[in-house]
């Protein structure tokens, strides 16, 4: 089963707001291994062409920093399922993604444990989707 | 600037008593300092953002493309009011003004940087309230049918077609007509509306097209018409349906070969000038009917785009509720954050006969009445607020509770038959027959 995981990406890091946010680090997984990965150019449009956009790329998981509530309405809109307002290392992130401890908090941004929408959206949705979300990502990142 | 800092360290007893945010940076970009001000923009907490990455926490939208901090260092040169929004804990975006300095140990070694920034949320919403400078980022939705409507917008926008908005009142047809503008290439001429609803014909005639000294008796000096005040810029022509038959005429003459005459001229003016066109009536029924000149619907039906009623589209109430909340904040500087859960819940279960008009209404209504910080349902108005349930017992057949329903159905409609029947969905002729057998009256 293939998933595909997008992280916006600014010098290995999370870029911090997905709203301006101008590469997007795609990473597609097979059976748990990790069998390519791209950075792409996002247009530099108005959110509504920049959600067309992301919906066109087949992409399941969304992983971000900060979005606004309209933009992530509109992403979410196509189908694609965001865990918003993560910080740090998109290495180190799309590894706990995979090892199921991403919504530990630890890659959290400042500000959002307090946010409901954060904790309902961020934790549980890692949390309760299955596949391969609690077996050690097989492939080193 | 460390974090020992203590509550009665003087340095910090300034920052925290300033009213714009403002932060320090090491030379690594990790926060330093946070003051109160800081806090209450962003919404983060000052012992979580204290070590953390700068844009980690500031969630700018220069932090990627066009950082001031990294200006600053770079150049050595500080960096002063720079336009920028940033997403707040609550997925805002909150406009701001920023600027930043370096700063310097006593032997005169940069130590790291400061940056202020100052929250204009409400400078923009007033500003936007006085220049009506309305963009697509302002109209508020989630709907699949107003999704569409955006994937299309810029490529409207650009295009200069005539464009037709349909919707009922309250759905935002001039916030879109505005927005148009403000993405087309007139963007930087003016825009004019015209209600044609509002004007009789004959004062139509010579507002749209403007009069010729001595055009009629009071003419005494000539006066542009707004299609002139619209010239290089878009017109905007509200209520279409509402024009007579020989406006539509001359209005299709303008639209076709770009000209037009003022009252008493001999000569035609060129038109360089975007026609908008709204109804909130369905005009190719009109044109069925005969009451709409089909010419003139196909010239400016060219693009057409259907505003959905509010109550087609209540996935979008929460949001649009949350968008009136923060622009009353700051519009009447009142610190109402949210709606409770019931008052919510009464809200989506309204069916908005004025749509989006009507919800902003009744939260402006809720300013005015709510005592607290959170809007409830004693705060809305009474004719949303649920109805005490009338018992039953009263009643004696089943002609009493079809009485009492027809009744309510003629209020809500203010005693207009015409659309109490439809909502009823039956003819008139038949509600006129029931309204006879059970003896209801109307005001009139």
């Amino acid at each position: 089963m293939n998933t595909k995981v997008a992280i916006p990406i600014l010098n290995e890091r999370v870029s911090p707001v997905m709203d301006n946010a101008c590469r997007l680090l795609i990473t597609e997984i097979v059976d748990d291994r990790e069998v390519s990965r791209t950075v792409i150019d996002i247009p530099q449009a108005n959110i509504s062409n920049r959600a067309s956009f992301l919906a066109q790329l087949g992409i399941d998981v969304l992983i971000c920093g900060a979005i606004s509530q309209q933009f992530e309405q509109m992403i979410a809109a196509s189908g694609i399922r965001i865990l918003s307002w993560y910080c740090g290392s998109c290495n180190e992130i799309i590894v706990a993604y995979f090892n199921g401890t991403l919504e530990n908090g630890s890659f959290l941004s400042p500000g959002c444990r307090r946010q409901q929408r954060c904790r309902g959206r961020g934790r549980s949705r890692a949390g309760r989707s299955g596949r391969g979300r609690k077996r050690p990502f097989k492939e080193e990142l | 600037m460390s974090k020992h800092k203590n509550k009665n360290d003087p340095t910090e007893v300034i920052l925290d008593s300033i009213t714009d945010g403002v932060f320090t940076v090491d030379n690594d970009w990790l926060i330093t300092s946070f003051n109160r001000a800081a806090v209450e923009i962003t919404g983060v907490l000052k012992e979580e953002a204290v070590g953390q990455h700068c844009s980690d926490v500031f969630h700018a939208s220069i932090c990627e493309t066009n950082c001031a901090i990294k200006e600053m260092f770079e150049s050595r040169q500080p960096v002063l009011n720079r336009a920028a929004y940033i997403i707040n804990a609550n997925g805002d975006r909150v406009p701001i003004s920023v600027s930043a300095a370096l700063l310097k140990d006593k032997a005169g070694n940069v130590i790291g940087g400061v940056e202020t920034f100052r929250d204009l949320s409400a400078v923009e919403e007033l500003r936007r309230e006085l220049s009506k400078k309305y963009s697509f980022q302002d109209i508020i939705s989630k709907n699949k049918v107003m999704l569409k409507i955006f994937d299309i917008f810029p490529g409207v926008a650009e295009s200069d077609s005539t464009v037709l908005i349909e919707g009922e009142s309250g759905t935002g047809k001039e916030l879109v007509a505005h927005a148009l503008h403000n993405l087309s290439y007139r963007k930087n001429g003016p825009i004019v509306t015209v209600n044609c609803g509002a004007l009789p014909d004959t004062l139509l005639e010579s507002e749209l097209f403007g009069y010729k000294a001595g055009a009629f008796t009071d003419a005494r000096k000539d006066k542009p018409g707004r299609f002139a005040m619209a010239e290089g810029g878009t017109i905007f022509l509200d209520e279409i349906s509402d024009i007579s038959r020989a406006l539509q005429v001359r209005l299709l003459r303008v639209i076709q070969e770009r000209t037009y005459e003022p009252l008493g001229a001999t000569d035609s003016n060129r038109a360089d000038v975007r026609i908008i066109a709204a109804s909130n009536r369905n005009l190719e029924k009109l044109v069925k009917s005969g009451d709409f000149r089909e010419d003139l619907y196909y010239r400016i039906n060219v693009v057409s785009v259907k505003l959905p009623p509010l109550r087609e589209r209540k996935e979008d109430i929460p949001l649009l509720i949350n968008h009136f909340i923060r622009r009353f904040s700051n519009l009447k500087k009142k610190l109402i954050s949210d709606i409770s859960p019931d008052a919510l819940a009464l809200l989506m279960s309204h069916d908005y006969p004025g749509n989006i008009r009507e919800l902003e209404n009744i939260i402006e209504h809720a300013f005015v009445f709510c005592q607290g910080t959170v809007i409830n349902i004693d705060s809305l108005p009474e004719n949303i607020r649920p109805k005490e349930i009338k018992p039953l017992a009263g009643l004696k057949s089943m002609d009493d509770v079809e009485a009492i329903f027809i009744t309510e159905v003629l209020k809500r409609n203010n005693f207009d038959r015409k659309k109490t029947a439809e909502e009823l969905r039956m003819h008139k002729t038949t509600l006129w027959r029931k309204m006879k057998k059970l003896r209801i009256t109307t005001p009139d």
